[in-house]
């Protein structure tokens, strides 16, 4: 029961990650607009999700991976690939933040720029794998559960 | 102190793309030239491979941590600039590897 909650909330969060990551992926296309609160709750927000999904992750592997891989092998695998795009999500999550946040810190105008676009794409790139992750996450969800 | 914080910043952004490059790596590796069981055929293992990655993963950031330092105090632009052109490259090689290499 207790997972299955932890499951749903995993899920909800995910989705609500993917829409929560747009918001620096589109603010932060000007290289000088500061967004530094968007950025810290955006990136805290998915590393709640992430987290939750690896106190899940252990149960899955034990009560539903091998059943899933049986039964419907296609799905089994969306899932896989769901791991691996969270992973790419998540850091790209804190990557965006560490470069916004540090952008403003330095002095030569053009690292600032860089920084400031570094920090753009990598939130731009989360947003797109957060936004599969969540997708896949539904088509998997719809077909096990704990 | 500013400067450390720019340092500090470009450091650790290597250490982060770091450890997604190695788990791409090591997941397209295993997936192209390893013989794995089929997953329907294991009941349980100890080994969660995710996490190894990870594991794996953070052992390299810590690598890239005591090469990138120094690079950046000697060269700070050159360094940022490398970083920023890594990010592009690491996000596709994940991507890549997550949707064509599970």
């Amino acid at each position: 029961m207790v997972l299955r909650v932890a499951e749903h909330i995993h899920g909800h969060m995910g989705w609500l990650s993917a829409a929560a990551l747009l918001h620096p992926a589109i603010l932060l296309r000007n290289p000088k607009r500061r967004a530094r609160l968007a950025a810290i709750l955006t990136t805290t927000f998915l590393t709640a999700g992430g987290l939750l999904g690896v106190w899940i992750y252990p149960e899955y592997r034990t009560r539903l991976k091998q059943a899933l891989f049986i039964h419907a092998p296609t799905i089994g695998w969306l899932f896989e690939r769901k791991e691996h795009l969270a992973v790419g999500a998540l850091g790209f999550a804190w990557i965006g933040c560490i470069a916004h946040l540090a952008a403003w810190s330095f002095e030569d105008e053009g690292l600032q720029r860089t920084v400031s676009v570094l920090a753009h794409r990598a939130y731009v790139i989360s947003f797109v794998l957060c936004l599969a992750v969540a997708c896949l996450g539904v088509v998997v969800a719809t077909t096990t559960t704990f | 102190m500013r400067k450390n914080v720019e340092i500090g910043a470009v450091v650790a952004v290597d250490a982060l793309l770091s450890v997604i490059g190695t788990y791409a790596l090591l997941r397209a590796y295993d997936a192209l030239f390893k013989s794995e069981p089929n997953p329907a055929t294991i009941v349980w293992s100890a080994h969660i491979a995710m996490f190894w990655r990870l594991a794996v993963g953070s052992y390299v950031a810590g690598l890239v941590i005591v090469l990138a330092y120094p690079m950046a105090r000697w060269n700070l632009a050159l360094t940022t600039r490398v970083t920023a052109a890594l990010v592009p490259i690491v996000g596709a090689m994940i991507a890549l590897q997550g949707a064509l290499l599970p």
